[in-house]
């Protein structure tokens, strides 16, 4: 096992540098010049040109790029264009609040869509099994940003029971962040919750009615073992396949999410980054989300062999 | 004579699919004695594996359901037991093995896991003690290296030894009844013999009574004491084997015996019974069989023929019985 996590670790390495040539390239593509958003529009076009000499962007493509390159092999990801600070610290700095509420989302769908699912699934056809389906269809239909602002409507403007926005440190205070982090949380695991409800119980009717089930109810155990025990575990394979994907769209759905809510979190920082061509917190930030994900998808996988001791014979014990 | 350890009347179950409700097992009966052996055989759709599952109580349901009749086992309507009780029985009192050795156990957990689990279920034992029985048992189905095979998933051991664990786990109570649903179809020529010959000596050893459904033939001469012959849901002809080979009286199980293909009669072509089975939505007036039957004749179709016996332990259920037994009561309808 320990061989196979450091060879997921390298081949990490040429994904994280395509992710960052692309982005890199795709910035030079996109109009505008930072130049200008740094030295401001009543600026000269001397104080202009003074500013890109300055940032390093009157050089050629390739020499940024060869640049930019050889300073992360240093540990340097540069400096904000526009913060003026060390881009390595702003994005640490925003990256533990957008995890958070990923987490707290994550969290949310595992519980909800698992459980609703496998009780649609025993009840099928039933009304609970339409309603939770219906839910569910809802829940993936709908935009996650209006979603979050008719939460907000609802529960801040007229119930008053959670903030409209802002966030709270949850090494500080954990109620406060509880109750900052839950609508932004909810707007962006409706989505996934609805997704994930349907696999879960699709796959439960698949699980139910495999041989193996029988066998269970044939030696007389009770209908909690053969399903908690007996389909759970095998339900879980395909859950556990698909929660590195959910993750991620957790994660990169923080953009639209973060704005709304107002919370200091990478997506809104890599959003007004990228509205102001903020090139090194672009390029950081998402070298950063990157690397997490990579990482994600390796603690999956290793999950994924707990759960299916087909995979772990086939990688060598 | 005392009660049989089973006794199945009039069992009738039913399914509900999209295209309507039908009956899977219709109007069944047999019984069974103590260590007493049952065939039971048919075509695929004949209704001899829902039999088996109306037994153990596992029709899936919806959509199947049962919808008449009694099994009484050891002296208990099975039909009207609790759920729970029937659980207690089920893997204790009766076991039953299935003709998919590669899918009926559970990829995920080890073969040791699952044949813990009834143990502990069944009779209260800690883990140990249940380990110490899963080796002796892994040990009599003929597993080589039983405690290291215990650590072992399905999916590293071959068909064969799948089902010799199956066993196993049918085994871990010691069961009065042995149902097993086609237990060699899956395996390898080879690998069948294997199978039978440990199922006769298990058979013999735990004195059990055995329902051996299959659709060979060899294997109920073999190894059962009795058969029942069944064709779309009914028993169509009940005998003691020797009998039933010696004087098949339903004209399906005659067309059955015949499609045995045999060596000697080289380069003869394989005879086969001709037509299909009809649907069970369509199903014919009278006998079942009418439309493939070789000796059909009108009055088939008025009504479906009781069983008729004839000799004592051997009854068929075809009308032109009657012409042989002029003193039965219950046909009504005179031989043209």
């Amino acid at each position: 096992m320990g061989r196979y996590i450091v060879q997921r670790l390298l081949s990490s390495i040429p994904v994280i540098f395509l992710v960052t040539l692309i982005s890199f390239s795709l910035m030079q593509l996109v109009p505008g010049d930072p130049a200008i958003m740094v030295a401001g529009l009543q600026a000269t076009p001397d104080e202009v040109e003074r500013v890109r000499v300055q940032l390093g962007l009157d050089q050629p493509f390739h020499m940024q790029l060869l640049h930019w390159y050889g300073n992360l092999l240093q540990g340097d990801l540069g400096t904000s264009f526009l913060l003026g600070r060390d881009v390595l610290e702003v994005t640490l700095e925003r990256l533990p609040v957008s995890i958070s509420i990923a987490v707290y989302a994550l969290v949310m769908t595992l519980l909800v869509s698992i459980v609703a699912g496998i009780i649609a699934a025993l009840r099928q056809n039933s009304w609970v099994d339409q309603l939770v389906m219906t839910i569910a269809l809802i829940g993936v239909s709908l935009p996650n940003f209006w979603l979050g602002l008719m939460l907000i409507v609802l529960f801040s403007v007229h119930l008053g029971w959670l903030p409209t926005g802002g966030y709270v440190d949850f090494r500080e205070d954990f109620w406060g962040w509880l109750q900052a982090a839950t609508l932004p949380a909810v707007s962006l695991a409706m989505l996934q919750m609805g997704l994930l409800a349907r696999i879960t119980r699709s796959t439960m009717l698949e699980v139910l009615r495999q041989d193996y089930i029988r066998t269970a109810r044939a030696k007389g155990l009770s209908e909690r073992k053969v399903v908690g025990k007996h389909a759970l575990k095998n339900v879980m394979i395909p859950v556990v396949t698909v929660i590195g994907i959910i993750f991620s769209l957790l994660l990169s759905g923080s953009v639209v999410i973060e704005t709304i809510f107002s919370v200091p979190g990478i997506g809104s920082l890599l959003g007004s980054a990228i509205l102001r061509r903020d090139y090194p917190v672009i390029q950081g930030g998402l070298l950063l989300v990157a690397a997490m994900l990579l990482l994600l998808n390796l603690v999956v996988d290793v999950l994924y062999a707990y759960f299916d001791p087909r995979v772990r014979y086939r990688n060598g014990k | 004579m005392s009660e049989p350890l089973l006794s199945v009347r009039n069992l009738k179950t039913v399914f509900k699919t999209e295209d309507g409700q039908f009956a899977a097992v219709d109007d069944v009966s047999f019984e069974l004695n103590e260590g007493e052996v049952i065939g039971i055989v048919g075509e695929s759709g004949s209704g001899k594996s829902v039999t088996a599952l109306s037994i153990m109580g596992l029709v899936p349901n919806p959509p199947g359901r049962i919808a008449g009749g009694e099994i009484r086992f050891e002296g208990r309507n099975l039909l009207e037991l609790p759920e729970r009780e029937m659980r207690r029985l089920r893997g204790g009192r009766m076991a039953m093995i299935f003709q998919e050795p590669m899918t009926s156990l559970n990829p995920v957990f080890t073969v040791g896991d699952q044949l813990f689990e009834g143990i502990i279920e069944h009779e209260g034992v800690g883990k140990r003690a249940a380990r110490d029985r899963a080796v002796e048992l892994l040990d009599k189905v003929g597993i080589a290296a039983p405690a290291e095979r215990l650590d072992q998933y399905p999916h590293q051991m071959s068909g064969g030894m799948r089902q010799r664990v199956m066993i196993a786990m049918a085994l871990a109570c010691n069961p009065k009844l042995l149902l097993a649903d086609e237990p060699t179809t899956a395996l390898d020529v080879t690998i069948q013999a294997q199978i039978l010959d440990l199922l006769r000596e298990l058979q013999e050893e735990f004195r059990m009574a055995v329902i051996m459904i299959t659709h060979n033939l060899g294997v109920v001469a073999e190894f059962a004491h009795k058969v029942m012959v069944m064709y779309c849901g009914r028993a169509v002809e009940t005998a003691p084997v020797g009998e039933l080979f010696e004087r098949p009286s339903h004209p399906y199980t005659q067309g059955l015996l015949r499609s045995i293909p045999h060596l000697d009669h080289e380069g003869a072509r394989l005879r086969t019974i001709k037509g299909t089975v009809p649907s069970p939505f369509a199903l014919p007036p009278g006998c079942r069989f009418a439309a493939r039957c070789e000796h059909a004749r009108p009055a088939c179709a008025e009504a479906e023929p009781p069983m008729i016996g004839v000799v004592p332990d051997h009854e068929a259920a075809c009308i032109r019985l009657t012409g042989y037994r002029h003193d039965l009561t219950r046909a009504t309808e005179p031989v043209a």
